[in-house]
């Protein structure tokens, strides 16, 4: 009878030794919160997983082929957000006579915006070169007359789509203004989902006939990291 | 001959694609020749007038098949919205007022950029180019007019109407 506890005992020490493998994965660009959601669906039904917030780690228990499939799992995810470099041309058009040449990145659109539209002038506000990473907000002043802001969001499963969520307008270089940009109603506020390597026009407008309407051509592409 | 008092009592139902064609047709004959009618049907819908400007000033008689184009982009979005507004009553989404029209591939002379190469092709366009807008805008009063290319690498263009845009 003697020998009953002591087979549930081996059993057990076997069962321990099948999940005594423990590894504490440090997280160097995501939150191990959110690590949680990559290892738990691989775990096996008595592996565990630690989230230790302060160092930005978790920790493993499980067998080892298991932890060995969550760190291939960790080092794909793992991965510093996105990079992308976001052009905007801001023009205002109007149907002024008189207008000068056409600005040369709107010649090469391969749409001509004096056919599409009535205005028969586009004058150049300002033209920007921004990088932002998948998740950062970005703002900036615009010709000293408006400000822009936008966040940009992408996925790694479309790295060539972004997009700008919300991209806002507003009147004004905030930068001299003693207001922040969240206490000011934005001019315009839209969400534009850019495709890498596309140039894509957002005219706005008061009226489908106004006179005047602000234009903002934007381009975006993949920053290659060093 | 429709008269102006016709035109404004079966306007609704014009914009519902509800009337016979040979109506439809009348009302958008009026509509070309009457600013007064067109004015009204701005207030009501000003992508549906739009459309009816455009048409009329076409030059090689491809008017009738882009307001064709333009108010079955409407209609079908007015579809969307009326049940997208029922699923999400809950939320501010319902607020937004999202108009996309993607018809432009039968707006012909005077944009040769976006002619299309067969009637076929455009027959496909009218039911097909409806794509998901890349433009989204929030606001009740807020219309988004997508134009798309039909050539590869053409930029793509949206225009945002705002009644309370102050430039």
């Amino acid at each position: 009878m003697r020998r009953v506890p002591a087979l549930v005992a081996v059993a057990l020490c076997v069962a321990a030794s099948a999940l005594a493998a423990e590894r504490t994965f440090h997280l160097r660009h995501r939150q191990a919160g959110a690590a949680a959601g990559v290892v738990v669906p691989l775990l096996s039904s008595d592996g565990t997983v630690l989230v230790e917030p302060k160092t930005n780690a978790v920790t493993v228990r499980d067998r080892d082929e298991v932890i060995d499939r969550i760190e291939r799992a960790l080092a794909a995810w793992d991965r510093p957000p996105a990079s992308y470099r976001v052009r905007l041309l801001v023009l205002l058009a109007s149907t002024a006579t008189g207008a000068g040449p056409q600005p040369k990145a709107v010649e090469e659109l391969g749409v001509d915006l004096r056919e599409l539209f009535h205005f028969t002038s586009f004058e150049e506000i300002d033209s920007l070169s921004l990088v932002a990473k998948d998740g950062s907000s970005v703002e900036t002043p615009a010709g000293g007359r408006y400000t822009v802001r936008f966040r940009l969001r992408s996925s790694a499963e479309a790295p060539d789509r972004v997009q700008l969520a919300p991209l806002e307008l507003f009147r004004g270089d905030t930068r001299a203004a003693s207001s922040s940009l969240d206490t000011l109603r934005p001019l315009l506020r839209s969400t534009v989902s850019l495709r890498v390597g596309q140039t894509s026009v957002v005219a706005a407008a008061r009226s489908e006939r106004a006179d005047q309407a602000l234009l903002v051509v934007i381009s975006a592409a993949r920053e290659v990291g060093p | 001959m429709t008269s102006c008092r016709e035109t404004r009592r079966v306007l609704e139902r014009y914009l519902a694609f509800e009337l016979p064609a040979a109506d439809e047709q009348a009302v958008r004959a009026h509509l070309a020749s009457c600013p007064a009618c067109l004015a009204e049907l701005e207030s009501r819908d000003p992508g549906a007038a739009l459309a009816v400007a455009f048409g009329a000033s076409s030059e090689e008689g491809g008017g009738e098949e882009f307001v064709q184009a333009v108010l079955a982009g409407i209609h079908q979005r007015r579809a969307e919205r009326v049940v997208g507004s029922r699923r999400r009553l809950w939320g501010s989404a319902a607020a937004a007022a999202l108009l996309a029209i993607a018809v432009l591939p039968l707006w012909r002379s005077a944009r040769p950029w976006l002619a299309p190469t067969s009637e076929a092709e455009s027959a496909v366009a009218v039911t097909s180019n409806v794509e998901p807008a890349f433009v989204e805008v929030e606001g009740d009063a807020v219309r988004v007019y997508q134009l798309v290319s039909a050539e590869a690498g053409a930029a793509r263009v949206a225009l945002i109407v705002d009644p309370e845009l102050e430039l």
